[in-house]
């Protein structure tokens, strides 16, 4: 289910790249490849960058790197072979200069070596997220032309005025136009979506969906258990008792079957009660209590804080003093129930054994009021300190180099300001590679998974914006890429993910650090100092927040792309209202539609 | 632990009175864009040198100091990347100056990131006007009729443009008893300041007064320190970064400890836009007062276009700034989406909810302290305002509101520019708003009423770094608090 | 549910994967197929529930009514465009189908004698394999109905599977335009039951397809000597390009297949060859007709296409057979099962029993049935059967005995419903 989103955006990496061949904006290199992009007319989005070798990488010639977004359900062999393979071989010429002085060969033994070669690059994301998803760049290229027919149309009816006042009959007469026009035909089916996205989906069908695939998976564990021990039966009715060797194997399969059986519902269970807890004490408690609300979100503001204050410093030592060791318990707690439930039950019998009823009641009573009580203290103490400001005036930080921008960069997103705008990052993952790896790799298939499922109207959290945005770990887990597309400018994207994105940001690279390298061609940023990401707590807070700190973190690390293909330029919100548009146009008539349609047509 | 950050409360003495106030008590202001010629840095200096030393360059603590008796005459300085080069200020490198500064705002790349093409200007903060790179930006309030406040630049040392008062810019408005800043469109102007957190601004009323009267709305337009003041925590509560110069931290001038070079400074985002008048005149002939009023986005005496009480009844600016838009207005049926004023601080518009929507709007804050110009020339009476914003991230505040809000065609969906600051070039987007509010939503055709002339970024130094880029020996020992004092005497 | 190329998926992950599994599994087990099919056809109202025609009469009822039930059903599934296969009759129909009878009429001078020509020069190309394993269809079969086919194209052929810009003579570039035009066929095949790589895969390779065809579309006017407007040109060479030699070597594949699972059948082809002699084998009428009949029964054994299905535009009934009519409302589809009229024991008791030389009599039809019915009936047919007899009469002019090569992994590999690889070797 991840993988479909994830092979939709590849990197392909060759490393080794001697910068013979011309990539300049106008060489028939690009030129070419931008015919071929165009011709495919899957690829939504292409770019090429160089990426500079690590410092201690063998070869200290750059990488090159060539980042395609596709269309769904499309693999990167298949979309591979389709480039590769096809009549203009414009991939050969981009690659030709690694096979120097083989232009005569055959065509297909080129095509086969590169193929291979590039095969061996792939690198598919190891996470991302697609905001105008459900959409080939076919479709949004014809809703673009019915959105700017709608538009041309609606100011010529407009200039007429023989509509008077009323909205809906302009918006009738305007569909009635867009019936007419035998070019908008295809608009007659209503626009496709997704499972995860279509009506069908609802919270329902998505909790169903997990429901279902349960107990699919539970009742295959018990037949796994029930049809030895039925058969077995049978045979004993028929036949008489088997040997004893066979009665001892059934029995294990039947115990381990049980076993796992029960380990898996009081997982689900336990899952249940931990989801219960979170709700209430991070949405019931606070919806219904204002100093619960306050409190929680003191704390959340205090371990956030990218400051040093005294206030952050000692909320997040009583974090470590009380908070972390509460979760342990609690996740203790469910493990035990978890696999030795015995031990619970023991225990309980051994406490009635011990105790009266009133006696246990009475003290968890007295636990709740001592409890309250240390809430309260706590609280008075902060509202103490609140009163004098050394609480929570902040410490100098200094951040060195900050809102610098590399020349290269800084044009490559000028040139774009009209556009789509792209950056690329590359960073380092941090010591030990192989064990933040695979914590980046678990924290990307998280965000994946919300991006995929719940994220499903355009927007990551509630960051706006993202046509593509996708994580690699790269050269066996030592760095890590980031390429994104996004509307806007970089400063206003990276303030999204900061505001509307902040743990999936925070989570996805926390685990990398920048280390010096060289610049990968004349013109191209190195980065001469190192830099750390900002450090977090509790791996979720902090982070991003220090706003200064990444943003220098993320612009020391990003490369300009020497080669860019977009095949759409429209904003995320623009082929979302094209969309909407279509289907309101073509759809029933009522007020929401004619709503929508009055709306796109504005200026 | 480190050091502590500075105390805003602290440094007053530090922060050049622009920044506190707009001074709209003094009711005429001159703008000089000044250019030092080639070799002449040294002339430059001492001219500089004399001007702050005379005392007419207020600190925030001045304009605090008395609200029955404020100051009578102020005047700010700023410099741009190259003045201060020119000054002999070079970055360190641990701590250079932003890049938006550094490229300069009349730089090709900010053209583009600014969408201003095409760009025919008079003047920048680049090489390339006739007159070579503005350095340094002089700015003066006065009484109104009074005579300007400097007047003595020696052309031999400076290439000098000066941008003169629009006498007319302060008006009475509903018969109330003050004059009320009016630009050249004849709308009020200077209402929807941000306020600065732990500054208090005086500006008229007073503190409490605007806050009772603006109610649960008041915590809209506060803004944190280092959103405009550079060292302070800003709205992420971060400390905005200061940049350093070689030889600042030697030279022990910091008022606090360890201060860099940038602390209790600005940038300012200056455009000098012309408004053409005649042309908005003949549009408010041809489709009336209340489509002007949609197209600014406010009514001319400065309420918004939602005001449902008595109109005549005077109505103080903290009351009259205390709206939204989402719940009332979310389709642009009283204020359209695209409106100027909508477009510059759109509110709560954006985002997915009122809260992050305002939360996210005041990380794109500009402290305006334009005013009103006139010029004459060939017999003709060009106005225009002189549009000065003070910002501490201009990638984050000025060129951010430019780029994605004001001069964005797609901006809420739209497919128009600014109606009134937005390209001249008619092939760009069509030169368009549509009224919601109207019958099918009719839409207007709009002329081009605005040309920016020139404009630069421009570093408006703390007055110990002021006293330090101008190499005024005599106030290094002393605090910046008693220069201004001896100032404001 | 209609699912076309370049939409997203639909339906639930995992649901459409075991679907399409279902699917694949069926079109490799035809014995399990048939099975159904009797079931069906022993109660036929069942089948008439679940809109499914299954006796011979029904299916063949069913396929000369194209106005109750339209061959659209299967314009989803052409990827590469419209083409006679998902029409229904009309003029575009009538024109396509003058313009495809012209160029069978050439191949209809040609074969069997360039068959046969083909599968000589592939044999001699197999003898360096001695007896070790090679790929049935991408070292045998591919090539030869590619030679056998040569006249479709004329002499635009090379020019059309080199592209427009690649060299004639490189075998590469054939190979590749010959596993191109197999994808866009296996989506005829699989349909929208296909998971989305499959079809976009089949999306793909039929934009390439298109795109080849659009760059040498003066070589293929030339070849054919026609002047059609270009969109009539492409629609049908794309469509024959597709269409043709995919489908034939699949069913050769598959025939092979049920052969090889037919030792007796086949040793006493091979005893009966080796009697003739290499050269007489060729030119032996009588033993072609036996080869011909094995053929058309090893294909009825494993059909390429088990099941049909129809689109219904408006309400109507179908004879299942049993006492009621089965209703079939307007805007649904039905399924024919031809694999269960090819059995069906009403029309010959023996039916299920693998018997090449039966008599049909009246019954040639069902024989056929593989290759669709009435309106629908492939016109290309017999050319198929002549270059599948040639290809199979080559295997067994070898010396050694044809067999699967087990032991390096599986001998068949299959790509979703279409056969990918059959590895085999003479022994």
């Amino acid at each position: 289910m991840l993988e479909i989103v994830r092979q939709q955006m590849i990197c392909i990496l060759v490393p080794g790249w001697d910068g013979t061949t011309d990539l300049s904006e106008s060489g028939s290199v690009c030129n070419a490849l931008d015919a071929l992009f165009e011709e495919v007319e899957v690829v939504q989005f292409a770019s090429i960058a160089l990426l500079p070798a690590r410092v201690d990488a063998k070869d200290s010639r750059p990488s090159l790197m060539l980042e395609l977004a596709i269309e769904e359900g499309i693999t990167p062999y298949d979309m591979l072979y389709r480039l590769v393979y096809h009549a203009s071989g414009a991939m050969w010429s981009l690659y030709s200069s690694f096979w120097p002085g083989d232009a005569t060969a055959l065509q297909s033994e080129r095509n086969n070596k590169l193929l291979e070669k590039l095969m061996a690059g792939v690198s598919i994301a190891d996470g991302g997220f697609i905001g105008a998803r459900d959409r080939t760049a076919r479709q949004i290229k014809k809703e673009q032309e019915l959105l700017q027919w709608t538009r041309d149309q609606a100011r010529a009816m407009k200039a007429t005025k023989q509509y008077g006042d009323d909205r809906a009959a302009f918006a009738l007469a305007l569909a009635q136009r867009a019936f007419d026009e035998p070019r908008f035909d295809w608009a007659l089916d209503p626009a496709p979506r997704s499972y995860w996205r279509g009506k069908g989906a609802g919270i329902l069908a998505k909790v169903g969906y997990v429901l279902a695939i349960f107990v699919l998976y539970l009742a295959a564990v018990w037949l796994v258990g029930a049809v030895p021990r039925g058969v077995l039966g049978i045979y004993t009715w028929l036949f008489g008792a088997p040997y004893s060797g066979v009665q001892a194997v059934v029995d294990a399969v039947c115990k381990a079957s049980g076993w796992v059986l029960g380990v898996s519902i009081r997982g689900a269970l336990a899952l249940v009660g931990l989801g219960y807890l979170a709700w209430l004490f991070l949405v019931a408690l606070p919806a219904v209590s204002k100093s619960w609300r306050r409190w929680l979100k003191s704390v959340g503001r205090e371990l956030d804080r990218p400051t040093e204050t005294w206030s952050s410093w000692s909320t997040y030592w009583v974090g470590w003093i009380v908070g972390v060791p509460s979760v342990v318990a609690v996740v203790a707690f469910a493990l035990v129930f978890i696999f030795c439930p015995g031990t619970i039950v023991g225990a309980y019998h051994a406490l009635t054994a011990k105790f009266l009823g009133w006696q246990i009641i009475a003290f968890i009573i007295l636990a709740i009021v001592a409890l309250i009580c240390v809430v309260g203290v706590l609280s008075r103490i902060d509202q103490q300190l609140a009163a004098g400001n050394w609480f929570f005036h902040p410490y100098e930080d200094d951040v060195p180099r900050a809102q610098q921008v590399y020349t290269s960069i800084d044009y490559c997103e000028g040139l774009v300001v009209h556009e789509t705008a792209h950056m690329i990052s590359l960073t380092d993952v941090r010591r030990p590679n192989g064990w933040n790896a695979w914590w980046i790799r678990t924290s990307l298939r998280i965000v994946t998974l919300f991006g995929r499922v719940f994220f499903t109207e355009g927007r990551l959290g509630s960051a706006p914006g993202i046509h593509f945005g996708h994580w690699h770990i790269i050269e066996e887990g030592r760095r890590y890429l980031f390429c994104s597309n996004y509307d806007g400018s970089f400063g206003g994207y990276l303030d999204d993910f900061i505001n509307g994105a902040t743990i999936g940001t925070t989570l996805a690279w926390r685990w990398t650090t920048l280390k010096p390298r060289e610049s990968a061609a004349i013109g191209q940023p190195a980065v001469e100092a190192p830099r750390s990401f900002p450090p977090t707590r509790f791996i979720v807070f902090r982070g991003v927040r220090c706003e200064l700190k990444f943003k220098s973190y993320a612009r020391d690390s990003m490369l300009p792309h020497m080669f860019r293909f977009d095949a759409r330029k429209e904003t995320v919100d623009q082929i979302n209202l094209a969309t909407g548009l279509r289907d309101a146009l073509f759809g029933e008539r009522n007020d929401s539609n004619d709503d929508l349609i009055m709306r796109a047509i504005e200026s | 632990m480190k050091a502590q950050a500075p105390h805003l409360a602290k440094q007053f003495g530090d922060i050049q009175g622009m920044l506190r106030s707009g001074y709209g008590w003094l009711k005429s202001s001159r703008f000089l864009l000044l250019t030092i010629r080639e070799g002449q840095e040294e002339a430059a200096r001492a001219w500089l040198a004399k001007l702050v030393e005379s005392g007419v360059i207020a600190s925030a603590h001045d304009v605090g100091k008395s609200r029955t008796h404020p100051i009578e005459r102020a005047a700010a300085i700023a410099f741009s990347f190259l003045g201060l080069t020119k000054l002999g200020c070079m970055e360190t490198k641990e701590h250079p100056f932003p890049t938006p500064f550094r490229s300069g705002m009349g730089s090709d790349v900010r053209a583009l990131l600014l969408r201003d093409n095409p760009r025919e200007w008079r003047w920048s903060d680049v090489d390339g006007a006739a007159c070579g790179p503005v350095h340094v930006l002089i700015a003066e309030w006065t009484p109104k009729d009074a005579g300007p406040l400097i007047s003595d630049v020696d052309e031999a040392v400076f290439c000098v443009i000066r941008v003169e008062n629009d006498p007319c810019s302060f008006q009475k408005i509903n018969g109330e008893k003050e004059e009320k800043l009016i630009e050249a469109f004849g709308f009020r102007d200077g209402l929807a300041q941000p306020v600065i957190q732990r500054l208090r601004q005086d500006d008229g009323v007073g503190l409490s007064e605007a806050r009772t009267e603006a109610g649960s709305l008041y915590d809209d337009r506060v803004v944190s320190a280092g959103e405009f003041i550079l060292g302070y925590r800003n709205e992420y509560d971060e400390l905005t970064y200061c940049p350093n110069v070689e030889g600042w931290t030697q030279s022990g001038r910091a008022i606090h400890p360890g201060g860099r070079f940038a602390l209790n400074g600005s940038y300012l985002a200056v455009r000098q836009i012309e408004q053409d008048v005649e042309a908005f005149d003949a549009f408010r002939a041809a489709n009336g007062q209340g489509i002007c009023e949609k197209l600014m986005g406010r009514q001319a005496n400065g309420l918004p276009l939602g005001w449902t009480s008595n109109p005549k009844k005077p109505t103080s600016d903290s009351k009259a700034d205390a709206f939204r838009y989402r719940v009332e207005d979310a389709n642009g049926f009283i204020c359209p989406k695209g409106a100027h004023v909508r477009r510059v601080n759109p509110r709560d518009t954006l985002g997915v909810d009122v809260q992050s929507s305002i939360r996210s709007t005041k990380l794109h804050r500009l402290l305006r302290r334009g005013r009103p110009y006139r010029e004459q020339s060939n017999g003709k009476t060009h106005k225009g305002i002189f549009f000065i914003a003070c910002n501490a991230d201009i990638e984050r505040q000025f060129e951010f509101v430019q780029q994605r809000w004001v001069r964005k065609p797609g901006f809420v969906n739209l497919h128009a520019d600014d109606p009134l600051v937005g390209s001249s070039d008619p092939k760009t987007f069509p030169k368009a708003l549509s009224m919601p509010g109207l019958p099918s939503g009719e839409e207007v055709s709009l002329a081009s009423f605005t040309t920016t002339l020139g404009g630069g970024y421009f570093f408006l130094p703390g007055i110990a770094a002021l006293n330090f880029i101008v190499g005024n020996e005599s106030a290094s020992k002393s605090p910046g608090s008693e220069v201004a004092e001896a100032a404001a005497s | 549910m209609k699912i076309s190329a370049g939409t997203p998926d639909a339906m639930p992950p995992g649901l459409r994967r075991l679907f399409y599994g279902i699917f694949c599994w069926a079109n490799r087990h035809p014995g399990a197929l048939r099975v159904f099919g009797a079931v069906l056809r022993r109660w036929p109202f069942v089948g008439g529930w679940l809109g499914m025609a299954a006796r011979a009469n029904a299916v063949k009822a069913v396929l000369t009514r194209p106005n109750s039930f339209s061959n659209r059903a299967h314009a989803p599934n052409l990827s590469a465009g419209d083409y006679l296969i998902g029409m229904d009759p009309g003029p575009t129909y009538n024109t396509d189908r003058r313009l495809l009878d012209d160029r069978l009429a050439v191949l209809k001078a040609t074969l069997p004698a360039a068959a046969d020509t083909a599968v000589q020069i592939q044999v001699q190309a197999l003898k360096p394999y001695g007896n070790k394993p090679f790929d049935l269809i991408d070292d045998y079969l591919m090539w030869i109905v590619f030679h056998a086919m040569y006249p479709l194209f004329g002499a635009a052929t090379d020019r059309v599977a080199a592209g427009a810009t690649g060299n004639l003579n490189d075998l590469g570039l054939q190979r590749q335009y010959l596993l191109e035009i197999r994808y866009v066929a296996g989506q005829l095949l699989s349909g929208s039951s296909a998971t989305l790589r499959i079809q976009r895969r089949a999306e793909l390779c039929a934009d390439a397809l298109r795109a080849r065809i659009a760059d040498v579309n003066g070589d293929i006017q030339g070849a054919w000597g026609v002047n059609g407007p270009v969109n009539v040109i492409s629609r049908n060479a794309v469509g024959l390009a597709w269409i043709s030699h995919p489908v034939t070597v699949q069913s050769g594949a598959l025939a092979v297949q049920e052969l090889l699972g037919r030792p007796k059948v086949h040793r006493v082809l091979r005893a009966e060859a080796r009697r003739l002699g290499t050269d007489a084998v060729w030119q032996d009428t009588a033993f072609r007709d036996l080869v011909r009949n094995h053929v058309l029964e090893l294909m009825r054994f494993r059909p390429i296409f088990p099941l049909l299905a129809r689109d219904v535009p408006r309400d109507t009934e179908f004879e299942t057979g049993a006492r009621h009519n089965a209703t079939c409302p307007a805007g649904g589809k039905m399924a024919i099962w031809s694999i269960a009229a090819m059995f069906d024991s009403d029309v010959k008791k023996d039916v299920s029993q693998f018997c090449p030389a039966r008599k049909w009599g009246n019954d040639e039809d069902l024989r056929w049935l593989m290759f669709g019915y009435g309106t629908r009936q492939c016109p290309a047919m017999v050319y198929a059967v002549d270059i599948l007899t040639s290809a199979l009469i080559g295997l067994l002019t070898r010396p050694g005995e044809l067999q699967l090569a087990r032991g390096e992994g599986q001998a068949i590999a299959y790509d979703g419903a279409l056969m990918s690889r059959m590895r085999v070797r003479f022994t």
